[in-house]
């Protein structure tokens, strides 16, 4: 790794954060609220920029970035940008610990959306603020926004691109990759603008409106209420909100292509229809399972239905908005949540997980082992659309998967110690790899992760990043071949 | 680089077909132009590489594959160069990019017959351009018979400038003295310094640049005068009296066409009956022999002369390497052979087996990128062991350069202005000459002058 290289990136990643929480910071103090809010705000931004400046300054003239710099600067970038905005959540007293601030800002810049806070409406609007753009950068990706504003020379911008793009293919829409970053920033803040006018139109306070635009994109779930979406009590905009949840969940170059004129790609995605074809399927059985639970308190079927949309959609886009308390669920309809948990949202798309691309390959793998094993001479092709699918790919998404789920099972047995029960510590690990935000449990959605210790809570960010950055980026750095110059 | 000399020309969206040695390198090419660069090809291991390396976009897949095409995103292009090996697959990919509206489209073939057919018009059918990569090679050879000794040899300014590479001998007649000794000479009124290479550095010379051995020298100048300057400065490198070429096939058969035109005996070898009565009926002076090449009793036959080139273009690599190691045995000054595989090349090259290898891409990158720059920039070279481009700009009137003598331009180091045409008439950019507006003036520059050029040329 060339140090020179990777922190002259970092720098201009630190120059955006700094540059973002200066605005929150100015926000806070245009609202009149306390000194020490907006004041938290304004040092920590100015002290970001100062790093930053001294950053660049030491690292002028930088080498072009090879691959393992790219990895480098994503890996280390995220964990500087994340204590960066830490600072001002400690500083303001939101956050009791550092390391508590920085699973909050991780939280947010994983688009996890897991908080420690317990009191959100006795924080002041700049912080809350601030909480929501950490996911808006994250969700995107601040690296590729750092592509797509700045002139990076191509083939650095590309690395960055292939290691924060999550996803098993990294297709582009644009020949150069400035252009492609430039483009899907573009139909992403788009997108955000659109349903902040349909938030405001349904009567959502202009605050409100904009952080919940920026969460919703994201598929990060911040709420600016402890109550979470439920604050609201408002079926429309839930709903509007399931719409934008899934569109957050779905590839967004396929968004790009619909805005040009092209629908044709966007209904024949394969892995869009697997998407919402799971959506509705779990939206019908959760329904089912809860009207049963609850026929004999005479709960209205609407009722149930309107909280069985929400919920699956926003865990399934592992979004983590709340409508309800899903942990008074039957075991059942919960067990359906925790499946939707792993499997996340399209590949590039804001929404975390497996990926659907990665679960329809295992599944059609798996199938084709089965009929295999009736059928031997059988030759039958693994397709992802209709790309056929080489052993090659076919073994790196499965690899891919393996490792997910070992370094979950690792995880959990890290957390079983540190947790009262064991559904609460497997429940925090599932829902923080996968960037989902409330678990069950002690850490279920009416309840915050602020009770678990702090080593509890470093584990889970670090499995947060592993999770975002879909694992080979944060690994990476922990094996020697990446220290080597 | 090269095409944003005048105003900043807007970024192309080029497709690519076929991703092997040429495409490679006219990706590179383009990616380094600031263009959106998309290349397809069916070989998923050389996209992947090409991936790794450039800014660019890869479609896996046959390039005339229409949906293929599609997936590329086809009608998006401004330019379509179609450089696989296959001459049907790269004409049908430029037919179906002009039936999708690509403005221009270039097809590589390695067939003179599709060149060579007067009835059937490539341009209406959407191919604008035909590179026949066999006429790329054998011009490059051609150059470098006619002028021997020559390291490299390319074309400007409708080959009316010649740029030639040579290397500083021992006996050299310039070793140890600077252009300032030559002064009164009245060939650097005519012959213009572009570079010298010493070891990896390329300097542009200046009055006071001392020659040394081993250095290599590129100059510029009219066919004509160069032709007088070789013969003052490498006396020892005569002009060739024949040439031998082995293999009659396309790159064989063009050759010896073009060395019609010159005063060599040429002698054309070809194993292949019919292909052999093809070869003489299609040719004038040229002896044609059937026979194999290596055959001792062939060489033979032809009997021994001083001053033969020998040229080996047979479909074989291994055959054309043994061939030319056999006929400098029996006297040739000067070998040349067709060479395909990039690991022969290397060997080639380090064990010092032939005068020459016919590097069958550079030559054609060339003729595709003077078509692709064509617009504002007639012309511009790469030669194999120059860093650095030969370029042409036009001055347009009111350009700051215009109507300013060479000497109180201020030029940017490490560019040297080599030649301008003007009405028909080739003036040397000696320093007293004035540049007027309308000037087709060829420059060299080396790689960390362009972005100057390209500010001066596009305020």
């Amino acid at each position: 790794m060339n140090f020179k290289s990777v922190f002259h990136v970092i720098a201009w990643l630190l120059a955006v954060v700094g540059a973002l929480m200066g605005g929150c910071g100015l926000v806070s103090f245009l609202h009149g609220e306390p000194a020490a809010a907006w004041q938290a705000l304004a040092g920590s931004s100015a002290g970001t920029l100062a790093a930053a400046a001294v950053l660049w300054v030491l690292t002028r003239s930088p080498r072009e970035l090879s691959r393992r710099d790219g990895l480098g600067v994503v890996a280390f970038g995220w964990l500087l940008a994340g204590m960066a905005g830490a600072v001002p959540f400690y500083l303001a007293g939101a956050a009791e610990t550092p390391v508590a601030a920085l699973f909050e800002t991780i939280s947010g810049m994983t688009t996890t959306g897991a908080t420690v806070l317990t009191n959100l409406e006795a924080l002041p609007k700049g912080l809350l603020l601030w909480r929501a753009l950490t996911q808006f950068i994250g969700g995107m990706g601040v690296l590729i926004l750092v592509v797509a504003i700045l002139p990076f020379a191509g083939v650095g911008g590309m690395q960055l691109y292939r290691a924060e793009m999550p996803g098993p293919s990294k297709d582009r829409i644009e020949p150069r990759v400035a252009s492609t970053a430039k483009m899907l920033w573009g139909v992403y803040i788009l997108l955000t603008g659109v349903l902040l006018l349909l938030l405001r139109a349904l009567g959502v306070s202009w605050f409100d409106a904009v952080c919940h635009a920026l969460t919703t994109m994201a598929t990060g779930g911040f709420s600016t209420h402890t109550a979470s979406i439920a604050a609201f009590d408002s079926a429309a905009v839930e709903g509007v909100l399931i719409v934008f949840m899934l569109l957050a969940g779905i590839n967004f170059s396929l968004h790009y292509r619909a805005l040009r004129g092209e629908f044709a790609p966007w209904w024949r995605d394969g892995e869009v229809r697997f998407l919402l074809g799971v959506f509705a399927g779990a939206t019908l059985l959760g329904t089912g399972l809860l009207h049963h639970a609850r026929a004999a308190a005479g709960a209205p079927w609407g009722g149930t239905l309107r909280e069985a949309a929400f919920t699956c959609a926003s865990i399934m886009t592992t979004t983590g908005y709340t409508t309800g308390d899903y942990d008074q669920w039957p075991a059942a309809a919960k067990a359906i949540l925790v499946l939707l948990m792993f499997m996340g949202g399209c590949a590039g798309s804001t929404a975390g997980g497996i990926k659907v691309g990665r679960i329809q390959v295992m599944l059609k793998a798996v199938t084709r082992e089965v009929r295999l094993f009736m059928q031997p001479q059988a030759v039958i092709p693994v397709r992802m659309g209709r790309k056929f699918l080489g052993d090659e790919i076919l073994l790196a998404i499965l690899s891919f998967v393996a490792l997910f789920l070992f370094l979950m099972l690792v995880g959990v047995l890290a957390m079983i110690p540190l947790t009262p029960d064991i559904q609460t510590a497997a429940s925090s690990v599932i829902t923080c790899m996968g960037n989902v935000g409330p678990g069950f449990a002690a850490v279920g959605p009416t309840l915050t992760f602020a009770e678990l210790p702090d080593l509890g809570k470093a584990i889970l960010t670090l499995l947060m990043l592993v999770g975002r950055l879909e694992l080979y980026t944060v690994l990476a750095i922990f094996m020697p071949a990446f220290w080597r110059k | 680089m090269g095409g944003q000399f005048e105003g900043k020309e807007k970024s192309m969206r080029i497709l690519i077909i076929g991703g092997g040695q040429t495409g490679a390198h006219l990706a590179e090419k383009f990616c380094e132009d600031d263009h959106d660069v998309v290349v397809v090809d069916s070989d998923e291991e050389a996209l992947a590489e090409l991936d790794t390396h450039l800014d660019l976009m890869t479609v896996h897949g046959n390039g005339a594959d229409p949906s293929v095409l599609e997936e590329a995103d086809i009608e998006r292009a401004d330019l379509l160069v179609a450089v696989t090996d296959r001459d049907d697959t790269n004409i049908l990919a430029c037919i179906f990019a002009r039936a999708r509206g690509v403005g221009r489209t270039v097809a590589r073939v390695s067939s003179s017959s599709y060149s060579a057919s007067r009835h059937i018009h490539f341009e209406r059918l959407g191919v604008d351009r035909l590179v026949n990569q066999y006429d790329e090679y054998a011009r490059d050879l051609y150059n470098v018979l006619r002028l021997p000794g020559s390291i490299e040899v390319a074309d400007l300014l409708d080959n009316r400038v010649m740029v030639v590479g040579m290397s500083v001998h021992m006996d050299s007649p310039l070793l140890g003295y600077s252009l300032k000794n030559f002064a009164s000479r009245e060939w650097l009124r005519k012959i213009r310094f572009v570079a010298v290479v010493r070891g990896d550095d390329v300097m542009t010379p200046h009055g006071d640049t001392t020659f040394l051995v081993g250095d290599d020298v590129y100059f510029a100048g009219e066919p004509d005068d160069i032709a007088d300057f070789m013969q003052w400065a490498w006396p020892e490198h005569k002009r060739f009296q024949r040439v031998v070429i082995a293999g009659g096939g396309e790159l064989g058969l063009q050759l010896a066409r073009m060395l019609e035109r010159s005063r060599m005996q040429i002698v054309l070898i070809e194993q292949d009956e019919d292909r052999a009565d093809l070869c003489s009926a299609e040719l004038n002076r040229t002896l044609v022999i059937k026979g194999d090449a290596l055959d001792q009793e062939t060489l033979a036959g032809i009997g021994e002369a001083e001053d033969m080139a020998y040229v080996a273009s047979t479909g074989s690599d291994e055959h054309n390497i043994i061939g030319c190691l056999v006929a400098e045995k029996y006297g040739a000054r000067f070998t040349a052979a067709q060479v395909g595989k990039k690991e022969y090349i290397g060997i080639v090259n380090q064990l010092r087996l032939l005068d020459r290898i016919v590097d069958p891409h550079l030559a054609m990158i060339n003729s595709i990128l003077h078509f692709v720059r064509g617009k504002n920039v007639q012309a511009a070279a790469i030669l194999a062991r120059l860093p650095g481009e030969l370029i042409e700009l036009k001055l347009s009137p009111g350009h700051k350069w215009a109507g300013k003598a060479i000497q109180d331009l201020q030029i940017p180091d490490g560019v040297i202005i080599v030649s301008a045409l003007r009405g028909g008439q080739v003036r040397t950019a000696t320093g007293d000459l004035a540049l007027a507006a309308g000037d087709r003036v060829v420059a060299y520059c080396l790689p960390a002058a362009m972005p100057k050029m390209e500010a001066l040329f596009s305020a």
